[in-house]
């Protein structure tokens, strides 16, 4: 073959294959254009909305512009005070003061009540010196944490958000130290969320790996049986699975009856609202997550390889060590951190079946988001969880692309 | 898994073991799923056994409008929408994926289906937020966009496996003979990939009407789907109306799952006369 | 050629490359004249069968330019090109009857029904489906699905039809079988035929003429007997039949007639069809059935003295394997009962060619 007599001729090729690129971008256009907007933006809005931190600054400009000019060391002087009296009495008149004193409230719980019973007096202020009148109506104004507060707020843009995710707080001086006890539960939700999803995981793989094997080994027709059995709660609604969990583990409930009724137990297990009822139903929805790829993968182990281990000497253990288990290691790999990844963002099961000391990450963000309207905390967790996630995932990757092609359903 | 003829000791005990195992297992996995289903016909408002007596009363509370079957057109509402939206832009994209090749095909395909691996908490918080600014909260058109989003890898996954062992060979034949490239997709693509675009389209519709996450966050009183009001029943008041409306979905998955795989089955019998 | 022939498809310096560095056709000037059956012969790889995607516009061409009838056809779809095509694995529509995929391409034409009914009927009657339409492609046998395929490429009588490897996935008998019929066909219905594939045999037997490929590069263009008798270079000899090659120089010429002088020192008689200069290096090319083994007393332009190495019988002949010149792999063809029995392994024997029938090759 010889070389071609331009490279006008590649420009030309290239043309025609960028034609044919285009025709078939266009296709897949529409899509792409609505997850960029509604998925991919948004989930990057998050990093925004977790170091985003308007609401000081908009309603108070002026106190802003000054304490963030200030260094802190001491009481700000007349002019923030002065500002301070102004733009509460002009907040309070238009009612956008709330906003900000809850902001401030973040920094120091009670700051809310403060800055709103501040506003109701402030008609009784009329003129300088505005510092000893402010801190007549409350003599916290002359504390300076509450300045400190108030610097920490002025935005337009905080860290606070990101290092209470991870227990820490940024001090009035820069410095970044842990934050007090009260404080200090994010990590615990961490651990826990990773802790849970470590327990589920390990049930999975013992109930599941036999299970497996079990489907994979069977004749024809077993086979396409359990399998349906694994397919079925795959396919039945999660709420379904959970109300089942729900009814099920009851004080009163069929599981405590049967103990009962057997003997095993002479009065009722609590099994609900706490952490054993959410490992039991978690291992429940996710087992078929596991069952599935391992069962994909130990289809495609000859059975004979087993008798050729043994043919050639290898005690039972031995050759499932040394030639089934290694093979069936990336359905395995896959499985399990399909598994945990799934877990690690449970909700709906920690919500309902567990108790106050078993929710999870999910369960924070939704927390925040919809009940106490704090979108910069619930960014900076939802952060936490996806970093968590995407972790993991190049090595999931990895386990599918080496293994065989495992498809849901 | 048989017992080898001449097993030692140890092996019986292996064997037997992991019986027993597998036997928990599947008991775990479908007992909870069938034990709760006579319950639904309880003629008592207790959720356990003995049942006092047969009755379909339940069934009635479910079929009163409100709230069961509110909730229920809701959820058909979105599911459909959804259903259809997804199906229509999934396919679209996977034949335009399948069909040539361009710069950034991987990436773009890690695109579509990114929803499937991030936890829906995050996606309903990103959404939530997203509608919040934009007027979307608490509407129909914001959650079944919603769920859209949440459908959408589904249907390119499946119908993106179909193609792939599509013969592009047909397509031409199709244009040779005649057709134009549009209307050889219509009569000859589209009713080849046709099995794996349902399964997708299937995937979509269980996908929208099992969602909740998402729903707690962007719906409003006006939009209450079946899971959210399964969600709030479970959490404030237990009683076997809510076992009733499991049963009836029960019933709906396990019709779900013989589509399904009739589909796959004929799909694989498509493939095998492919390569005479 | 004096008068042009009537001139249906020409390729003029038409180039392909898929990925810009290589050529996988490279300047291509062939015709397809109206009503022949035009066979592109050669290895896989060597460009073909994007010969034919070219013609029937599913590949653009890179460079240069394929007219149907005098006109470009640069900017025609492949939906408007008319032309009938065989897929080598039929791409039959599963989904749709025999008689559906027969009357697709006439249901595209918008051609009345009970038109449609007619002509389908014609179609499958001519390929002896008659009666099948209502099976669906997966139930008929694949040389019922290679009718099909025809018949559907012929209904809607194109300008012409391309087949690539048609019958690449018959057993041996059936494609004769097709091999025969396809070729009836072309006779009765007088059209223009491209067909691509890469066995010899089928090229000679049913081609009017055959081109032959090799690197993306058109080798010869002739008749089945001109490339088999008269192969323009050392790949068509190899290529087209057996063949038996031999390195040499030249040693003199007279006219048509060289002598080549052999590595080994033999002197070999052959025939130049183009003027050779003393001192070239030349191959020479002998068909194993113009040599002769034991070879009458008034052959003597070339004799040599050799040794048989072994026979195998094929039936209504034997392939013998002889040693000479050095060498151990010259292959003699010998009818059978042609005295069969004095071949016996490692008797010395003689043989001999006219110079004739040993063609003097440029190496390629």
């Amino acid at each position: 073959m010889t070389a071609p007599a331009g490279s006008n001729l590649e420009v030309k090729l290239r043309r025609a294959q960028r034609r044919r690129s285009f025709t078939s971008f266009l296709l897949v256009a529409p899509l792409l254009l609505f997850i960029l907007v509604v998925f991919a933006g948004p989930i990057l809005s998050l990093l925004y909305f977790s170091i985003d931190d308007p609401k000081l600054a908009e309603v108070m400009p002026r106190t802003a512009k000054i304490v963030t000019a200030w260094d802190g060391a001491e009481l700000p002087g007349e002019d923030a005070y002065a500002a301070v009296v102004e733009e509460i009495r002009t907040g309070y008149a238009n009612r956008t003061v709330a906003a900000a004193a809850m902001r401030l409230n973040y920094e120091i719980s009670g700051f809310r009540s403060m800055v709103m019973r501040t506003g109701r007096k402030i008609r009784r202020i009329t003129g300088p010196p505005y510092r000893d009148a402010l801190i007549g109506l409350d003599e916290r104004w002359g504390d300076i944490t509450y300045w400190r507060a108030i610097k920490a707020s002025a935005g337009p843009y905080t860290t606070r958000y990101l290092l209470a995710a991870v227990d820490l707080e940024r001090r009035w001086d820069g410095s970044v130290a842990k934050a007090p006890p009260e404080r200090t539960i994010y990590v615990e939700y961490l651990q826990r969320t990773f802790w849970i999803s470590f327990w589920v995981l390990a049930c999975c793989i013992l109930i599941g790996y036999p299970m497996a094997y079990l489907i994979a080994t069977s004749g024809r027709r077993t086979s396409r049986i359990l399998l349906a059995l694994v397919l079925l709660p795959f396919w039945t609604s999660l709420l379904v699975r959970t109300a089942a969990w729900v009814v099920l583990l009851q004080n009163k409930g069929i599981v405590n009856d049967f103990l009962l009724l057997a003997g095993i137990v002479d009065e009722p297990l609590t099994l609900i609202f706490n952490r054993t009822g959410v490992y039991i139903a978690m291992v429940h929805i996710l087992l078929p997550f596991l069952v599935l790829p391992l069962y994909a993968v130990m289809r495609n182990v000859p059975p004979d390889q087993l008798r050729a281990a043994a043919s050639l000497g290898a005690r039972p253990v031995a050759a499932f060590l040394s030639v089934y288990l290694p093979q069936t290691l990336p359905g395995l790999g896959a499985g399990c951190i399909l598994v945990f990844i799934l877990s690690l963002g449970f909700y709906i099961t920690p919500a309902l079946i567990g108790g106050a000391s078993d929710q999870m990450l999910s369960y924070l963000i939704a927390e925040f988001a919809t009940r106490t309207g704090n979108w910069g905390m619930a960014s900076a967790i939802a952060i936490l969880l996806l970093l968590s996630v995407a972790a993991l995932y190049p090595v999931y990757r990895g386990l599918v692309r080496g293994g065989t092609g495992f498809r849901f359903g | 898994m048989a017992l080898p003829v001449n097993a030692t000791r140890g092996q019986h005990v292996w064997y037997w073991c992991l019986r027993v195992i597998c036997a928990f297992g599947f008991l775990f996995l479908v007992g909870p799923i069938v034990v709760i289903v006579p319950i639904s016909f309880s003629s008592g408002s207790f959720l356990s056994y003995p049942l006092p007596g047969l009755s379909l009363r339940w069934y009635e509370t479910v079929v009163e409008p409100f709230p069961w079957m509110f909730a229920l057109e809701n959820s058909l509402i979105v599911a459909v929408a959804t259903t259809l939206i997804a199906t229509t832009l999934g396919t679209l994209a996977a034949y335009g994926l399948t069909r040539a090749h361009f710069p950034g095909k991987p990436l773009i395909f890690g695109l579509l289906i990114s929803p499937l691996a991030v936890p829906v908490v995050i996606s309903a918080l990103g959404l939530y937020f997203f509608f919040a600014r934009v007027g979307l909260v608490q509407t129909h058109a914001g959650l079944i966009i919603a769920h859209v989003v949440l459908a959408v890898p589904f249907v390119v996954i499946t119908v993106s496996a179909t193609l792939k062992g599509f013969d592009w060979n047909l397509v031409r034949a199709a244009e040779s003979l005649g057709a134009p490239p549009l209307s050889a997709f219509f009569q000859v693509t589209l009713p080849l990939i046709a099995p794996g675009v349902l399964a997708g389209a299937v995937f979509a519709f269980v996908t929208s009407l099992d969602e909740v996450i998402v729903a707690l966050f962007v719906s409003g009183p006006a939009q209450i789907t079946l899971p959210r009001q399964l969600f709030t029943g479970l959490r404030d008041q237990l009683d076997p109306s809510i076992v009733a409306i499991a049963t009836i979905l029960i019933l709906f998955s396990l019709a779900l799952l013989a589509v399904v795989e009739l589909l796959q089955w004929r799909n694989a019998r498509h493939r095998s006369r492919g390569d005479t | 050629m004096t008068a042009a022939p009537d001139v249906l498809v020409r390729f003029r310096n038409v180039e392909k490359t898929y990925d810009g560095q290589v050529n996988v056709v490279d300047r291509l000037n062939l015709e397809i004249r109206r009503g022949e059956f035009l066979t592109l012969l050669g290895p896989s790889g060597s460009g073909k069968t994007t010969i034919l995607l070219m013609l029937a516009g599913f590949e653009a061409v890179t460079a240069g330019d394929i007219a149907l009838n005098d006109r470009s056809l640069a900017n025609v779809p492949p939906f408007r090109r008319n032309m009938g095509i065989v897929f080598q694995n039929y791409a039959l529509f599963p989904h749709r009857s025999v008689f559906q995929n027969v009357a697709f391409p006439l249901v595209q034409r918008r051609i009345a029904r009970t038109v449609i009914r007619e002509k389908v009927e014609t179609a499958l009657r001519m390929v002896d489906l008659a009666g099948l339409g209502d099976r669906r492609p997966h139930q008929l046998s694949g040389g019922q699905q290679q009718r099909v395929a025809l018949a559907r490429a012929l209904v809607f009588e194109p300008e012409m039809v391309l087949m690539d490897e048609p019958l690449g996935a018959l057993d041996r008998k059936l494609r004769e079988q097709m091999q025969i019929e396809i070729k009836h066909l072309h006779d009765e219905l007088g059209m223009t035929v491209a067909y691509v594939t890469h066995d010899q045999g089928e090229a000679l037997t049913m081609s009017d003429r055959v081109a032959i490929m090799n690197d993306g590069l058109i080798q010869q263009v002739g008749s089945p007997h001109e490339v088999y008798e008269e192969p323009a270079n050392a790949f068509v000899a190899g290529f087209v039949g057996e063949n038996n090659g031999f390195e040499g120089v030249i040693e003199n010429t007279d006219g048509a007639e060289c002598a080549v002088r052999l590595a080994s020192g033999d002197l070999v008689r052959a025939r130049s069809d183009t003027p050779r200069a003393r001192g070239e290096a030349a191959i020479l090319s002998l068909r194993p059935e113009r040599l002769s083994i034991n070879p009458p007393e008034d052959m003597t332009a070339n004799r040599f003295e050799a040794r048989i190495v072994e026979v195998i019988y094929f039936g209504a002949h034997n392939r013998a394997r002889l040693a000479m010149a050095g060498r151990d792999d010259i292959v003699a063809r010998v009818p059978a009962g042609a005295a069969s029995d004095t071949l016996l392994p490692g008797a010395p024997v003689t043989i001999g060619w006219s110079s004739e029938h040993c063609r003097v090759l440029a190496p390629a």
